[in-house]
C-alpha cells in the first residue's frame, strides 16, 4: 500500500509539472498571437515606424529636394503679426533623404528630445534643441540660423509629435525651409542597425524620451 | 509567523510582481518602437528579426503573466514565465552594466508617476545598475513564490491530479 501511495505521489508530482509546462506553453502561444496581431493592426507596430506620417506626405513633398542654395519655396510664410493664423505644416522627409544632406552639411538636423536623451544617444551631426528648454534656447538658435536656413527636426519616433510642434513654431516664426524627419530617432536607429552601427553611436535612448 | 500571515505575505508579493509586470507591459505596448530602440541599444548578439520578435512578444508575455498573477489563476505557469523573464532581464542589464553601456533599461514607463523623463530621479530609476538589482530581486521573488507549496500559491489542479488525491480504496 505504501509503495502504491509513493508511486501515486510521484505520478501526481509529474502530472502537476506537465500541467504547469502545458499552461506555460499556452501562455507563450497566446502572447505570440496577441503580439503579432497587435503589431499588424496597431499603428504603433514595428513594421510601420513612419507609415502614418509618411503616407500624409504629398508626392510633391516627397520629390522636393532640400537645397540650401535655392530660393525659398514660393509658398509664403504665415504673417507673424497674425497669431491666430495656423503655421504651415512642416514637410516630411525620410532618413535616406536626410543622410546625404547631413553628411554634406547642407542642412541643420535638430534633435528635439530631452537633453538627457540627446546626451546618451543621438544621430551624429544633430544639434540639440530640447522642447523643455525651448524658451531659453530658441532666441540664440534663431539668431544663429537665418530664416532661409534648411532645418530638419526629429524626436523619438513617428508618434512623439514634438518635432512637428517645434517645427510649427519655426514656420510660424517665418522660417521657410522647415522639415520633419517623421520616423525620428527610431527610424535612424533601425536604418543604421541594418548597416551595423559603428561603436559609440549605437542608439541608447532614455526611456520615454519624446 | 503563522500560516495565514505567511499566505497573505506571499499573496501580496504575487500581486506586487503581477502589478509590476502589467505596468511594464502597458508602457512598452504604448511605446513599442521606443522599446525596440532600447532593445537595440543592449547590443545583444541576436539577429534583427529575432529582436523584432522579442519586442513584439515580450510585452504581451508580461501582460498575460501579470494579469494571471493578479487574478490568481494559472499562478505557477505565470510565475515560471515571470522567473524566466526576470532572469533574462537580469542577465541583459548585468551585461550592459559590466560593459559600461549607459542605457535606460526601458523597463517601466515612469510618466504615470509624474516623474519627468530626463530628471535625476528618472535617470536613476532607469539606470542600468538599478535595473539590474531590481530584476535580480524580482527573479528571486518569483522563484521563491514558485517553489512554495501549492497550498500557499493556489492554482487550478488538473483533473487527473484531482483523481489521484481521492482516498485510496485499498
Amino acid at each position: 500500500m505504501l509503495y502504491k501511495r509513493t508511486a501515486s505521489c510521484d505520478e501526481t508530482r509529474m502530472n502537476r509539472r506537465l500541467f504547469i509546462i502545458r499552461e506555460a506553453v499556452a501562455i507563450f502561444i497566446a502572447a505570440a498571437c496577441l503580439g503579432f496581431a497587435y503589431d499588424t493592426v496597431s499603428p504603433l507596430g514595428l513594421g510601420k515606424p513612419t507609415a502614418v506620417f509618411l503616407s500624409a506626405a504629398t508626392p510633391a513633398i516627397a520629390q522636393a529636394p532640400i537645397n540650401p542654395t535655392a530660393a525659398p519655396p514660393p509658398t509664403p510664410a504665415p504673417p507673424q503679426t497674425s497669431p491666430a493664423a495656423a503655421p504651415l505644416p512642416a514637410q516630411i522627409v525620410k532618413w535616406p533623404e536626410v543622410k546625404p544632406l547631413l553628411d554634406s552639411g547642407a542642412i541643420t538636423l535638430v534633435d528635439t528630445r530631452p537633453s538627457e536623451a540627446f546626451k546618451t544617444g543621438n544621430i551624429p551631426g544633430a544639434v540639440s534643441l530640447p522642447k523643455e528648454l525651448l524658451e531659453e534656447q530658441l532666441a540664440p538658435f534663431m539668431a544663429s540660423h537665418p530664416k532661409h536656413a534648411p532645418l530638419v527636426f526629429y524626436c523619438q519616433s513617428a508618434f512623439c509629435g514634438v518635432a512637428q510642434a517645434v517645427a510649427a513654431q519655426f514656420t510660424g516664426a517665418g522660417y521657410t525651409d522647415v522639415r520633419v524627419m517623421a520616423g525620428g530617432y527610431v527610424e535612424w536607429a533601425m536604418a543604421e542597425a541594418k548597416d551595423s552601427v559603428p561603436p559609440g553611436t549605437l542608439p541608447s535612448p532614455v526611456g520615454g524620451a519624446r | 509567523m503563522n500560516a495565514a500571515a505567511k499566505s497573505r505575505g506571499l499573496a501580496a508579493l504575487r500581486w506586487l510582481i503581477g502589478g509590476l509586470l502589467v505596468w511594464a507591459a502597458l508602457g512598452k505596448l504604448a511605446n513599442l518602437q521606443d522599446f525596440f530602440t532600447t532593445l537595440l541599444a543592449y547590443r545583444l548578439p541576436l539577429a534583427m528579426g529575432m529582436l523584432k520578435i522579442i519586442a513584439i512578444v515580450l510585452p504581451w508575455m508580461e501582460l498575460l503573466c501579470g494579469l494571471l498573477l493578479l487574478a490568481g489563476t494559472r499562478i505557477q505557469a505565470a510565475l515560471l514565465w515571470a522567473f524566466v523573464l526576470f532572469a533574462i532581464f537580469t542577465a541583459c542589464t548585468g551585461l550592459a552594466w559590466i560593459r559600461g553601456l549607459h542605457i535606460a533599461c526601458g523597463c517601466l514607463d515612469l510618466r504615470p508617476l509624474g516623474i519627468r523623463p530626463g530628471s535625476n530621479l528618472a535617470t536613476f530609476l532607469e539606470s542600468t545598475g538599478f535595473a539590474f538589482l531590481r530584476a535580480a530581486l524580482l527573479a528571486t521573488a518569483s522563484i521563491v513564490l514558485l517553489l512554495r507549496p501549492a497550498s500557499l500559491t493556489p492554482t487550478r489542479a488538473p483533473s487527473s491530479e484531482l483523481r489521484n488525491l481521492r482516498p485510496d480504496p485499498s
